[in-house]
């Protein structure tokens, strides 16, 4: 019988090594799993797609709830690793760490943060008053390049970085993201079909939604061809979140280059939360009107995208244009499988 | 350049690398090297040596005018595209160059000249483009023992900071590109496994691009107290920051004070009166208000004070980020020749760093007379000897210059 607190910790942080722990102790197979895992499994994944944190609160001391919730976890990683799309695994990835870093920041004391630093591997030590120190490798595994959480905003000395509670937090749940993107996708063999099935079902109908959404304001550009970075600004975009101004620039420019007119580029900015219809047609106007040739700047390439930290996936190209444009030309003709054909 | 300059640079270097081998090349059989050629640093890449021997007879026979080498160790070095090589890790590397440091020596030895044919303006210094046409211009630079000595010093605070805050104490090495600047490399174990994201993470914090002030404790208290980070808790940047605005409030005059921080010359007599109190106050967290003003005026003068510790280059350091990121990119080799210049890009330990000049200490050709004739330069010293500025003279001068005019396209042979 497994212990219920660790139950209760794998709930919370099911990619743990208690987590894991508990998933096999458990032992279901994947054909034996209940309605209640099932659902549960569904929910991350779509919250997933949609990058929103996904946890079941108050569920302590039930055994049964807790144990579905547990088990939905690899099979949502099995679901989202049939469905295969690079966006969605970034985003489960996201979505994890968002949870995680809710309940690690909403913990009254330090167990969880300590219990999961250790459970991860990540070396620390407590450094006076409420804070910890970690080395400057540590730190920067997370792949952290947001405001606050950059290396250049921290206090750093003698290769060691010294986090408050908060930040402690932040760094462990950008690690939890870092790990699961890197066990993404999972292996498949042994997965009955029946699973696979339930897969595809689901993300057909999570696209089917998003391309519905799409079309409306789209127009004749097709944002199921955009690459991972640009699909994600774009959705973030449409679903009313806040992007930075260099991800507005970086979108607005590929937008335009893709072939999206102004007026429409404009109507998207409209779902911005801090949207000024007088503000963005004068910076639209600038950005794809101005600049020093007249015809606006040129869209970002791969490289400008990684340094500002815009680039979620590998992706073999050098352009994000370049990845739409071969989109559409397969489009058009459908990949022959040949063997000899060169790789991009 | 012409053929008859060519085969002397030719000549001289091949004589060279007869004479010394290069040695001390880490891992050299997983380094992809690129050769150049005058006019051009790098003409080929994807070049594959497997070992010191096979280098140094390519060396010998081929004679480059350039030779660069990968920070990048990959299983297949030669192989091609760049994805094929087999990656495995790279150093970190950090250039400075004495072309894009600002120093006022370059308003005496630069010479810009108006590409435009009608118009042929000219002048000293560098300019982005014409002032009298605004067509482009054609920079002549030169360099010497300031821009390089600016160099240096970025190149001692990098180390420093490596060191003392980031913790790459170890496999730390430099070495003087043989021109114009210092390379900076770190060949430990950690700092070869470091992810693309983190050295982007690591220049912009040696560049503090993305600092942000609130983040570490500057901002609005209650009423017209502004914080600041406590001196005795503070680390790294933020260390360094506090000091360097304490010392503008111990240092300054009441005159600097009200130039810089906007203020009236009675409040910043007052300031200077009562330094002390300012300064405590600032080792508690807290940006002491100018009496008598408005509390935005307090701020605007603190926030100034703030810019201006900002600006400071030992706080954000002047380094190519593009370069520095890039972990394909290839460096000069240590122990080659440069081509421009023929003085040989070698490693400089910390220790000689402070004493290390170029002109002295990287020339590897004697003095036997050559006689060439000169249509521009500034004056400048090598090898011990000083040199007055040139124009349009034939002269008889040692090797070592002559080689260096003749690469850097001041010279011609006679």
């Amino acid at each position: 019988m497994v212990l219920l607190a660790d139950l209760e910790f794998a709930q919370k942080f099911p990619f743990s090594a208690t987590g894991k722990r508990v998933i096999k102790e458990l032992g279901v197979s994947f054909g034996g799993l209940g309605e209640r895992a099932k659902k549960s499994a569904a929910e991350r994944v779509k919250s997933a797609f949609r990058g929103k944190p996904y946890f079941q609160a108050n569920l302590e001391g039930h055994r049964e709830l807790l144990e579905s919730e547990v088990l939905s976890y690899p099979l949502a990683r099995v679901y989202v690793s049939v469905i295969g799309n690079e966006r969605l695994f970034t985003g489960f990835a996201k979505s994890n760490e968002k949870a995680a870093l809710k309940l690690l920041l909403e913990e009254r004391g330090e167990d969880f943060k300590i219990r999961l630093a250790r459970e991860l591997g990540v070396e620390f030590e407590p450094a006076g008053g409420d804070g910890y120190a970690v080395s400057v490798p540590v730190f920067l595994s997370a792949g952290l390049s947001d405001g606050s959480m950059k290396l250049v905003n921290q206090r750093v000395e003698k290769g060691r970085v010294f986090l408050d509670r908060e930040r402690f937090a932040r760094l462990l749940s950008g690690i939890v993201s870092v790990r699961i993107l890197e066990s993404l996708p999972v292996p498949l063999e042994g997965v009955p079909l029946a699973v696979k099935n339930e897969a595809f079902e689901l993300g057909s109908a999570l696209q089917a939604r998003q391309r519905a959404v799409f079309e409306k304001i789209s127009g004749k550009v097709k944002p199921e061809l955009f690459p991972p970075c640009m699909e994600k600004l774009y959705a973030d975009l449409l679903g009313g979140k806040n992007l930075s101004h260099l991800a507005r620039f970086d979108l607005a420019t590929f937008l335009k280059a893709v072939g999206m007119q102004e007026e429409e580029i404009g109507k998207a900015f409209s779902n911005a939360p801090n949207y000024d219809e007088k503000i963005t047609r004068y910076q639209l106007k600038k950005i794809l009107r101005g600049g020093r040739s007249g015809r606006g700047y040129s869209p970002p390439t791969c490289a400008k995208l990684r340094s500002h930290a815009l680039c979620i996936a590998k992706c073999n190209v050098s352009h994000p244009v370049q990845y739409y444009r071969q989109g559409l030309r397969e489009a058009k003709s459908p990949v022959q499988t040949t063997p000899n054909q060169a790789s991009g | 350049m012409e053929e008859k300059e060519r085969v002397f640079l030719a000549k001289n270097f091949k004589e060279y690398y007869e004479k010394h081998s290069l040695r001390g090349i880490p891992a050299i059989e997983q380094r992809e090297f690129g050769v150049g050629d005058f006019g051009k640093k790098i003409v080929r890449r994807h070049m594959f040596f497997p070992g010191l021997k096979e280098l140094n007879s390519f060396l010998k026979e081929s004679v480059p005018p350039f030779i660069s080498y990968s920070a990048a160790y990959y299983k297949r070095p030669s192989a091609r595209p760049m994805s094929a090589k087999g990656f495995m890790g790279a150093d970190l590397i950090y250039e400075f160059d004495a072309d894009d440091i600002k120093t006022k020596c370059k308003e005496e030895h630069d010479s810009w000249k108006c590409k435009n044919p009608a118009c042929g303006a000219e002048g000293k210094g560098s300019v982005q483009a014409c002032p009298k046409c605004g067509s482009q211009v054609e920079v002549k630079q030169w360099f010497c023992s300031e821009c390089l000595g600016a160099a240096k010093e970025q190149t001692f605070k990098l180390v420093e900071v490596l060191s003392s805050e980031l913790g790459f104490e170890e496999g730390i090495s430099v070495n003087f590109s043989g021109k114009a600047g210092f390379h900076v490399h770190i060949r430990s174990k950690k700092a070869i496994s470091l992810s693309r994201s983190a050295r982007n993470e690591l220049i912009d914090y040696l560049t503090l691009n993305g600092f942000d002030l609130e983040a570490h404790g500057f901002g609005r208290a209650e009423s017209s107290m502004l914080t600041c980070p406590v001196l005795r808790n503070a680390k790294g940047i933020e260390k360094r920051f506090m000091e360097r605005l304490s010392s503008f409030i111990e240092n300054w005059s009441a005159e600097k004070l009200a130039v810089h921080g906007n203020i009236k010359r009675a409040r910043s007599s007052f300031l200077i009166k009562n330094r002390n109190i300012i300064l405590e106050k600032m080792k508690e967290g807290i940006l002491f208000p100018i009496p008598a003003e408005k509390p935005e005026t307090s701020k605007k003068f603190w926030n100034l004070l703030i810019e201006e510790a900002l600006r400071e280059e030992s706080i954000a350091l002047s380094i190519d980020r593009q370069t520095s990121v890039d972990v394909h990119k290839i460096l000069r080799l240590p122990g080659s020749l440069h081509g421009s210049t023929g003085l040989v890009a070698r490693e400089v330990s910390l220790e000689e760093l402070r004493a290390f000049d170029p002109f002295k200490d990287a020339v590897v050709f004697g003095s036997e007379p050559v006689r060439v004739f000169i249509n521009k330069a500034p004056k400048f010293s090598l090898g011990g000897e000083s040199f007055p500025a040139f124009k349009q003279t034939e002269q008889e001068l040692p090797l070592n210059a002559a080689v260096y005019l003749v690469g850097m396209g001041r010279a011609v042979l006679r």
